[in-house]
């Protein structure tokens, strides 16, 4: 492991820096001797908290160990895990600091991706253990008789978080067992229409209940996929394309060879709805987990948050890709490819 | 007096099954909103004796609810007992600083929901 060595006079100006601290931020020697580290390598907000640390530090020796976020000579944030220890002279008085410093960049992102996934797993666990546990515990204290109209609804809610923890639990199951390569793909040749149709045919009660009609058309090909992850794609976006339309709209399914220029060839299936539409600037993060257009979607429409990214990751794992297209107001339209010809073949 | 209590909290299950447990339990009137906009404009109207509000609701969450509930003169003085599905130490600690009468975390049970509301607001069950 490289490690960064800065050195600063008492006033915060850079006396020494190693090699790998130039190299980790794109800057050469002179370009940095004698300049003042906190208008130098701190951003705006960083700035007056690390000036008193490192007053603290120099004054009481304080912050042997500490961490902060240092900009590059092209702006990016490195993350910066410190050692520092305070130079004195003869007399014991302070001169200055030399701190070791560890780039700890990608583990920080990681820990903080991980605490954001466990705050938004924790919440989406919560809300249907509350709904259960609090009718569950009325029924079992005999607050409310089951047999009443309040007691019917008790056991309804609590039927409902059940189901909903159920479906959270085995996303959460299924995505972590695809992003983690536990699962093999069972690829075999497929004919495409079949598999529209099995799709189209899962999703056509829903959509006869929401009055939504389906359209699909067909392309008579065949293809080498996992058949049941690929339904699994298809109804899955058939399902939210359902659940998103008003009623006595129309949701269609198309697919039809697609070869970009240069490109080896894909078969193109596109999922098209007349919704409310997605902003544009939630076109990417709406496949990221639990990020939906509005947060209260999966509690109103019945879905986990995770759907999108199951369908991301089998559609990746099948050499495709996903996206959507999408004006608010008018509708989306979801497509994703599948190489014609398997991946390593 | 029967008290008066507002819950705010965008899901179904969480309002309905709070709204039995408070009134077979206390006897109280709650009233339900679905959203932080519904919730201000029934605090507004209604003379409550408390609010329960969701930390986490899409649109208006329940930090900005708060917020416009303390901006107005007439609800500001109405006591606010946040109810929150977080329950990482450091996500807990950032509400405590607010202008509330306490936390409760999700979930609850029933009787519970009831001591917890009673304790933190001093009402004698």
């Amino acid at each position: 492991m490289q490690l960064i060595v800065v050195g600063l006079d008492i006033n915060g100006n850079i006396e020494y820096v190693n090699p790998f601290f130039l190299a980790l931020t794109g800057y050469s020697l002179e370009e940095v001797l004698g300049k003042s580290w906190f208008d130098h390598f701190l951003s705006l907000s960083q700035k007056p908290t690390t000036s008193l640390v490192f007053q603290e530090v120099l004054e009481h020796n304080f912050h042997p160990h500490y961490q902060n976020p240092i900009l590059t000579k092209l702006g990016e944030e490195r993350m910066i895990a410190w050692s520092n220890t305070v130079l004195q002279d003869i007399a014991g008085k302070a001169i200055g600091t030399i701190s070791i410093g560890e780039d700890i960049t990608e583990r920080y992102t990681i820990d903080r991706m991980k605490a954001e996934f466990i705050s938004v797993v924790s919440h989406e666990l919560r809300t249907p253990l509350t709904s259960m546990q609090a009718a569950l515990s009325l029924l079992n204290e005999k607050i409310i008789d089951p047999l009443s109209e309040e007691g019917e609804v008790t056991i309804q809610i609590a039927t409902e978080g059940t189901d909903r923890l159920v479906r959270l639990v085995n996303d959460i199951l299924d995505l972590e067992r695809l992003e983690s390569g536990k699962v093999r793909l069972e690829t075999h040749l497929c004919n495409v229409d079949d598999l529209v149709n099995t799709a189209v045919a899962q999703m056509q009660e829903m959509a006869n209940q929401a009055e939504i009609m389906l359209e699909a058309s067909l392309c008579h090909l065949q293809v080498t996929v996992d058949s049941d992850r690929l339904i699994q794609v298809l109804s899955n976006l058939l399902s939210n394309a359902v659940k998103f339309s008003p009623q006595h709209s129309v949701v269609r399914l198309s697919v039809e060879p697609h070869t970009p220029e240069n490109n080896p060839s894909f078969l193109l299936f596109a999922v098209r709805d007349e919704g409310r539409g997605i902003p544009a600037d939630q076109l990417e993060s709406i496949f990221d987990r639990f990020h939906q257009v509005d947060a209260s979607d999966s509690r109103k429409k019945g879905g986990t948050g995770l759907g999108l990214a199951i369908c991301r990751s089998i559609v990746q794992q099948h050499g495709g890709e996903i996206w959507v297209e999408s004006t608010v107001g008018q509708g989306s339209t979801f497509y994703f490819t599948i190489p014609m010809k398997p991946e390593g073949n | 007096m029967t008290k008066c209590v507002l819950v705010i909290d965008d899901d179904l299950g969480i309002r309905t099954i709070t709204q039995i447990s408070l009134k077979a339990i206390a006897n109280w009137e709650v009233l339900a909103a679905a959203s932080g906009q519904e919730g201000i404009a029934i605090a507004q109207t209604e003379p409550l004796d408390a609010i329960l509000l969701d930390v986490m609701m899409p649109e208006m969450d329940g930090i900005t609810t708060l917020e416009h509930l303390q901006a107005n003169p007439i609800t500001q003085t109405i006591p606010v007992i946040l109810l929150t599905a977080k329950a990482q130490v450091f996500e807990q600690q950032q509400l405590t600083e607010l202008p509330v009468r306490g936390i409760i975390t999700k979930p609850f049970k029933a009787l519970e929901l009831v001591r917890q509301i009673c304790l933190l607001l001093n009402w004698h069950e």
